[in-house]
């Protein structure tokens, strides 16, 4: 026993000393030998985070809005069903994790260094986010959001609190913008570090919300006036807010993502283009619209054409383009696009939920503007990535997320509805050149011309006949709300490739009016006037419950609970 | 063959003319109490012959003078007596083999079962040996109650759940056991650098398939947390205690012996739907090159139709130019895809010694193709042990084993079911394929690009002969594991031991896709290469010093008092290279473009080390052999807390009680042969993951290449909050039980009650990510298991040549989750966040949730839209319950003389799981169960519109099928899991000893065995003949989700062994 009490003590004795030992290597293993510590922190680089991460969150945003302006198909086919809440998951965690949360911690490091344009870069795109999270879901957390563990459950603010923030936010970053930056950016892709050229980004945003809240806000006319006055807008396409894309490949991939989807295997388009869409640039105005082939690429001119190889045998067709061999919809009202257009335009009808036809290499896909795909000039080829395959201009595609066509429609809205500054035709006819003007010079500006033969290209020729027409339309109509559905109609096309824009629009004009219905079903229930909110949102968080209806509307959206389609 | 049968006959001729003088004797063999023993064996010595005592314990028997009987009887000490007389009582004590039966127990130190204050089960090699699996842990399903087996799939080879107890940590990681292998941890971790998605843990293998189970003597499963007391906080989730044939060298042996077997299987898919064949692939009852299988009925003779346009393009010859081919039921498309596989395994044993040292070797290769084409597992186990007595008081002991384990399987993602963009997987399209697809007749490449052609119109879809051929994960390990200790008798009583363990390994995975295959977008369709490359090390020092001895005539004590250092790294790099140049080759130089990110998109680079230093004691204290009290007590240091909190002791506290032997009256009785009464109250501890206590960036390059060619890195804080005051965990377990011998050791029973909770524990908190972060490590949450074990033996019969045993495996475990804080709405734990698994407050641990069909409050009924499909919920709720209410295994052995007929039933009662495999089956129209008029219109049964008003919305029945089943809420196709199985069916055979007495051989024995013959899931749709014994959501605490896992493996065939 003795002896036993004696081993004992030797025994904890070395163990004592050994753990005292090892308690110098046992700190040295807490810090994660795979991350860089926090005191390489990089404002460049938490920038860099931030120009890439509201890309991100943008196109986001509208991806999820352009099927409910019939940009892409909605497949649904009821507003109910066309959402799953996890679809925001992914826009929810971009905003707050990366977008607000490297921008809040890039802030004061800049300001203190000096970096004012880094940091009032930072202000304008949190307060861009902050105005979509409200266009898209109503109230979010704000105020309470980005604590971290000091507030796990934040609470949802008000739209109009969170709006207010971002004006003021935007208020702060004109500021901030115009003071002696110690430095410049290093890798703006929006505008190459050009301080000036944020500022006026920041005006039209703030132009962007007035308009936005017109319904809501009664100074909403005299805030526009004082912006028109200051004349410091987006209304020149040097000051276009865009995202250019690049054209690698792979590691990283970084081209357009539509791209991607379409040219980017041998398998086809992905997506179906919404049928209203290409109606209403192919066959609407009972021309082309001249931006129609820049638009969309016909992977095959005559789908009815058995002879086309690649549509080999009627049954395969009939299953394909199921909607080609069905009478149209009896709720339709008449001269509604339904099904193929004419001309092999090729898209899908607005709620048609049945699978997948064998029609990836046939149905019309995106074209070279904005995706960075084909110029449609009758090539009548498939896209895809071997040889033979169309490829067009190799995914140097661009997001236009806001364009000084935009500036010039809202202003002419502002003009008709308000009675702002500005003649609202004149505006309108200002948007339709600028955008032609954007369209015109996209090919070139990424070094992609297949073809000179101006059958297919903008030409001024097209242009005049095309502006003569709208402007005849309008002076035509009847009553201010036929002008404003005319002037949103443009928008609407000069929108093409960002569907936040115009679904934003739609919510607070319900114009254009003649949106093409659910094509498998007569009733889809009502219109989504703000996303569910996201599965990581209602299922980590204790203060909110989901939402059960489509129709809750945002804080700026006074229209009538079932005024859309 | 013919030969030995000859010498076998001839040696018995030989031994039945072998006579002697003899007088007849009769007699009688009673117990103590002098009640007869019925088939007690009664045997002369030195001689062959013998006979079995009648029920009333009489024999007749023929025995020379002064001849000495040999008699013995199952659970009675064996006496022999010598004639003298023409009559001769025999009075046989009962044996207290129960009493003295030895169990190895933590740290490989043998104890008296009967001091032991809770449960072991032991696994013989008997039940270990010659088996259709070379998995340790499919092996031991069903053989041990309160353990929990669950495949990910049946993939020869791929990764296996294990748990014991149900599962204690809500987001620990997988619960899997710590396998101590000779004295040493070993690694039995899934190396998936992949989430289930991406075919995460089914890609690579559960790392205890690297063991032998032909090498293995026994396997000990340490339920309880008392076993963490010597093993650390590793042991948190029990310990399956192997001991090698190399390792069981722990006693010295003069036996030398070698042994040779030879096992051959058939590997063949179990379980395929059982599909209709009326109608082909289409929809509306058009027929078409759609995924569905709802096209028109098949017509004699058949509908002409084209070749897909890919065929065309690829063989103009063969199928352009009008060229048309049959719409009609290709019947066996899916089946014939499958092929039959072989498992042969061969393994040599060789074992000798002498006085002063003996040692054993063993070396065996196993060859196991899978059912899927494309699918192997190749292992090479070598290994080698022995212990040596070095002078009076050294003893050294030594282990040495040496792996290679090469696996290789087509891709397996998860799978959606249709059209999506889904990773690839040869499952994904396989098991859905329409029947009026001639799969296996055409090709599915083009001759000159070697690109996947198929049926459908865009060529859209991949065709699984392409991914079988042309997409492959590999894994492949080349792993030592072994030990060196060192025994000192200082005294009688007191040994010093210092032991080295060391488990190292390196693993080698890849995922290797050929260019021209069409799921999983550009990524993998212009060829993918990803190699991952992972060094993992255990590397552990023990010292312990024991005490064994009597204190004085009433008191014993045994003592152990130890401690450990353990050190574990873990390293893995590697490259992920897109667009492949030249087909076929698969070397990164021949890759355009290469990434450090995964394919799931992680960073493949990755390097963690833990240390962990731990102290214990252990000491048991017995009074008169029947009463023993167990204290024993651990503290652990480990570096993954800050300096405050890196430090927890946990105690335990144990006792034993012996009646049988404690209680007089109890003594030598006949009914109660044996009891054991064992209460014990145990601790364990749970440390986290390295690097969650300090804050860190995140940096990643090449985020961005812009038009102009510059590269855009970018900085960003990661997404996971560290916690600097995170704590460890402390887990509790109360535990009680009964062991006992019935009516002549005929029954026996082990029935365990156990009630484990973990407070406060280490869990994963998800965050909203508005709060600006994703994820934190907190000390909150807390989870009840109790549960009820037993086993219980019966031996129905047992007389001179025959004998049955039934033995009964129970296992019941019911969890609950409480005490999460109120900031706390839920923790999703597997699966997706609108469908998956979640831990709930007032729950049990991972219960499903999705979103559901609307009812209707007034009638009761589901509420359909005006579409006549279902309404579904905006939001998730309960959908079911994945984990089995209880299992349930009979195990059921028929010996005669050397015939042994051997049958393991497994019954899984209850557990829900949501299954996308037949979800797809009915949806698309493929199975017997939707093999009806289809022309008929449908109206979903039982259902009522939004108003409350009956449902008379008529639809098709394809569009009621795709739309409210295919598309439906969840809860439409999730069920009930209840399962029986016929696990296994064998019959094996000896010859008898006295027939190789003359032969070169000790033993050669048969075994026929048929595994996974029979399973019947009769809550699932009839037709879809669904296994659910597979987990898609991989290597994991959690099941419940069913992404086309693929079908389960039947095996069958037969194994020879033969000892020198």
């Amino acid at each position: 026993m003795k002896k036993l009490l004696i081993y004992l003590t030797i025994v904890s004795v070395i163990v004592v000393a050994g753990c005292k030992k090892f308690n110098d290597k046992f700190d040295s293993l807490l810090t994660d030998p795979n991350q860089p510590s926090l005191t390489s922190a990089d404002v460049d680089l938490y920038l860099n985070n931030v120009i890439l991460n509201f890309e991100n969150f943008h196109r986001a945003a509208s991806d999820l809005s352009d099927p409910l302006v019939r940009q892409e198909t909605m497949f649904g086919p009821t507003y109910f069903n066309q959402y799953g809440p996890t679809s925001f998951d992914g826009i929810w965690t971009t905003a707050y994790t990366s977008v607000f949360k490297t921008a809040n911690t890039l802030i004061p490091i800049a300001e203190e260094k000096g970096q004012y344009t880094h940091s009032g870069i930072a202000k304008v795109l949190k307060a861009f986010t902050m105005m979509t999270l409200v266009d898209l879901f109503g109230d979010v957390p704000y105020s309470e959001a980005n604590l971290g563990v000091e507030n796990t459950n934040p609470k949802a603010d008000k739209g109009q609190d969170v709006y207010a923030a971002a004006l003021a936010l935007l208020d702060d970053a004109i500021t901030t913008l115009g003071k002696d930056a110690t430095s410049s950016p290093g890798n703006d892709i929006y505008y190459g570090g050009t301080a000036s050229k944020w500022i006026t980004l920041a005006k039209t945003l703030e132009l962007r919300a007035y308009v936005q809240t017109r319904l809501v806000d009664p100074g909403a006319k005299d805030k526009i006036n004082a912006l028109i006055a200051d004349g410091d807008l987006i209304t020149d396409e040097s000051n276009d807010f865009t995202f250019q894309y690049g054209s690698k490949a792979s590691a990283p991939d970084s081209r357009d993502g539509r791209y991607v989807g379409n040219y980017g295997t041998d398998n086809g388009a992905g997506a179906y283009l919404g049928t209203y869409a290409l109606w209403a640039l192919a066959k609407e105005k009972g021309f082309m619209d001249p931006r129609t082939r820049y638009y969309f690429y016909r992977q095959c001119l005559n789908p009815t054409d058995y002879s086309d190889s690649r549509l080999p045998d009627q049954t395969t067709l009939q299953f394909a383009l199921a909607c080609y061999y069905r009478a149209v919809p009896p709720w339709y009202p008449a001269g509604s696009p339904y099904c193929v257009l004419d001309g092999g335009w090729w898209g899908r009808d607005h709620g048609n939920n049945e699978g997948t036809g064998p029609d990836l290499l046939v149905k019309t896909a995106w074209g070279v503007y904005p995706a960075g795909g084909a110029l449609d000039y009758d090539q009548n080829t498939s896209i895809g990535q071997s040889a033979g395959r169309e490829l067009g201009a190799k995914g140097l595609g661009m997001e236009p997320i806001f364009l000084s066509s935009f500036t010039y429609f809202l202003q002419a809205e502002a003009a008709l509805t308000m009675g702002t500054a500005g003649d609202p035709e004149a505006l309108m006819l200002q948007g339709i050149q600028a955008s032609f003007d954007k369209v015109a010079a996209f090919p070139g500006s990424i070094n992609y011309s297949p073809t000179s033969d101006t059958a297919f290209l903008i030409t001024d020729f097209k242009v005049q006949k095309y502006l003569t027409y709208v402007k005849n339309q309008y002076e035509a109509a009847a009553s201010d709300d036929a002008k404003l559905n005319i002037i949103e109609k443009e928008f609407y096309i000069a929108a093409w490739g960002n569907g936040l824009e115009p679904y934003n629009t739609y919510r607070r004009t319900a114009k254009p009016d003649n949106f093409q219905l659910t094509a498998n079903i007569a009733d889809p229930g009502a219109f989504i006037r703000s996303f569910f909110y996201p599965s990581v949102y209602v299922n980590l968080n204790k203060n909110i419950t989901q939402k059960t209806v489509t129709n809750v509307k945002v804080f700026w959206d006074t229209n009538p609970d079932n005024l859309y389609h | 063959m013919r030969k030995l049968t000859l010498l076998f006959l001839s040696i018995c001729v030989f031994c039945a003319l072998d006579t002697w003088a003899q007088n007849t004797v009769t007699g009688q063999v009673t117990d103590a109490n002098g009640l007869p023993i019925p088939g007690a064996t009664i045997k002369i010595k030195n001689s062959k012959s013998g006979t079995t005592a009648a029920a009333d314990g009489s024999f007749k028997l023929n025995v020379p003078a002064n001849g000495v009987l040999v008699v013995s009887g199952v659970g009675f000490e064996t006496k022999e007596t010598t004639v003298s007389g023409s009559t001769v009582s025999i009075s046989l004590k009962q044996s207290d083999q129960s009493l003295n039966e030895v169990v190895v127990t933590a740290l490989g130190i043998k104890r008296e079962k009967k001091a032991l204050g809770y449960s072991v089960t032991t696994v013989g090699k008997e039940s270990l040996e010659l088996r259709s699996e070379g998995d340790v842990g499919r092996v031991l399903n069903g053989k041990v109650a309160g353990l929990d087996v669950l495949n990910t799939s049946g993939i020869s080879g791929s990764g296996t759940n294990i748990s014991i107890r149900g599962i204690s940590s809500i987001t620990g990681g997988a619960s899997t056991p710590l396998f101590i292998v000779d004295g040493v941890p070993f690694d039995g971790g899934n190396n998936a650098s992949e989430g289930f998605q991406f075919g995460g843990g089914s890609t690579t293998s559960s790392r205890f398939l690297d063991l032998d189970p032909n090498n293995i003597e026994s396997i000990n499963v340490l339920k309880g947390l008392s076993a963490s007391t010597l093993y650390g906080e590793a042991a948190r989730n029990g310990v399956i205690l192997v001991t090698t044939k190399n390792g069981a060298g722990g006693k010295l042996q003069k036996k030398k012996e070698i042994t040779v077997s030879q096992s051959v299987f058939a590997n063949r898919v179990s379980n395929l739907p059982d599909y209709q064949h009326t109608y082909g692939g289409g929809f509306d009852l058009v027929p078409s090159a759609a995924f569905s299988n709802w096209g028109q009925a098949f017509t004699n003779p058949p509908l002409q139709v084209a070749y897909s346009p890919s065929l065309q393009a690829s063989y103009p010859d063969l199928y352009g130019n009008g060229a048309k081919q049959d719409y009609k039921d290709y019947a066996n498309n899916v089946k014939d895809f499958f092929r039959t596989g072989l498992v042969k395994t061969t393994s040599v044993n060789i074992t000798g010694g002498s006085d002063k040292a003996s040692f054993n070797a063993n070396y065996s290769y196993m060859d196991d193709q899978g059912f899927t084409p494309g699918n192997r597992v190749y292992k090479n186990n070598f290994g080698v042990g022995g212990t040596a007595k070095l002078t009076n008081r050294f003893t050294l002991n030594s282990v040495f084993n040496f792996a290679i384990t090469d696996f290789q399987t087509p891709a397996l993602g998860a799978n959606s079911g249709g059209g999506g963009p889904d990773v690839t997987s040869v499952f994904g399209y396989l098991i859905f394929t329409p029947r009026s697809i001639n799969l296996m007749g055409l090709p599915y490449e083009d001759p000159l690009t070697h690109s996947s052609i198929y049926y459908r119109g865009g060529n859209d879809i991949e065709n699984p002969r392409w991914t079988a051929a042309n997409a492959t994960n590999t894994d492949k390990t080349y792993r030592s594991f072994g030990s060196m200790g060192l025994k000192y008798d200082l005294t009688k009583a007191i040994t010093l031991n210092y032991r080295f363990g060391y488990d190292v390994y390196s693993d080698q995975t890849s995922l290797q896709v050929n260019k021209g295959g069409k799921s999983g977008g550009a990524n993998y369709v212009n060829g993918l290469y990803r190699t991952s490359s992972i060094f993992n090390t255990i590397l552990n020092h023990l010292l312990f010093v024991t005490y064994n001895g009597k204190l004085n005539t009433n008191f014993s004590l045994e003592a152990n008092v130890g401690a450990d250092f353990g050190k574990k790294t873990f390293s893995r790099d590697g490259l992920k290279s897109t667009y492949q140049t030249v087909y076929g080759l698969f070397n990164h130089g021949n890759f355009t473009s290469h990434d450090i990110y995964s394919e799931g998109g992680a960073l493949i680079d990755y390097n963690a080390e833990k240390i962990t230093a731990g102290a214990y004691f252990h000491g048991s204290l017995g009074y008169r052999d029947y009463l023993y009290l167990t204290v024993e007590g651990r503290n652990d240091w480990v570096s993954t807390l800050e300096k405050k909190n890196r430090t927890l002791f946990y105690p335990g506290v144990s006792a034993s009680f012996i009646p049988t032997s404690a209680i007089e009256s109890l003594k030598g009785s006949k009914a109660i042969n044996y009891l054991k009464l064992r209460v014990g109250f145990s601790t364990s501890a749970h440390f986290p993951d390295p690097y969650n206590t300090r804050p860190s960036l995140a940096i990643a390059t090449n985020a961005f290449v812009d038009l102009n060619g510059n590269v855009v890195n970018v900085g960003a804080i990661p997404n996971r909050l560290p916690n600097p005051n995170l704590k460890p965990e402390l887990l509790k377990e109360t535990e009680a039980g009964i062991e006992g011998k019935f009516w002549d050791n005929r029954i026996s029973l082990d029935l365990t009650a156990y009630y484990r909770t973990s407070t406060d524990q280490i869990l994963d908190r998800q965050l909203d990510p508005s709060t600006g972060s994703t994820v934190t490590q907190v000390n909150a949450g807390s989870v009840d298991n109790k549960g009820i074990e037993a086993g219980l033996g019966v031996t129905v019969f047992r007389n001179k040549d025959w004998t049955w045993d039934l033995n009964g495996v129970f296992t019941l475990n019911r969890s609950k989750v409480h005490d999460m804080p109120d900031d706390i709405k839920q923790i999703v734990t597997a699966g997706f966040t609108n469908l998956g698994t979640f831990a709930i407050n007032g729950q049990p641990l991972g219960v499903l949730q999705g979103n559901y069909r609307q009812v209707d409050a007034k009638t009761g009924k589901y509420i359909v839209d005006d579409n006549g499909y279902y309404l579904g919920s905006s939001d998730i709720g309960i959908i079911g319950d994945p984990n089995p209410k209880y299992k349930l295994t009979g195990i059921s052995t028929l010996t005669y003389k050397n015939i042994s007929f051997r049958m393991q039933w497994d019954y899984t009662h209850g557990g829900v799981i949501w299954s996308n495999t037949v979800r797809t089956m009915l949806s698309r129209g493929l199975t017997k169960d939707t093999d009806f008029d289809r022309k008929l219109p449908y109206i979903l049964p039982n259902t009522v519109k939004s108003d409350g008003s009956p449902n008379d919305y008529q639809q098709s029945v394809d569009n009621i099928y795709f739309n409210a089943i295919g598309f439906g809420p969840s809860d439409v196709t999730t069920w009930d899991a209840t399962l029986i199985r016929l696990r296994e069916l064998s019959v094996s055979f000896s010859l008898p000893a006295r027939l190789l007495d003359k032969t070169p051989f000790g033993s050669i024995s048969l075994v026929l065995t048929g595994n996974n013959l029979w399973y019947l899931a009769p809550n699932f749709p009839k037709y879809t003949r669904f296994d659910p014994e597979s987990n898609s959501l991989g290597v994991t605490n959690y099941k419940g989700l069913d992404l086309f896992a693929g079908p389960s493996a039947r095996r069958y065939g037969g194994s020879i062994r033969v000892t020198f």
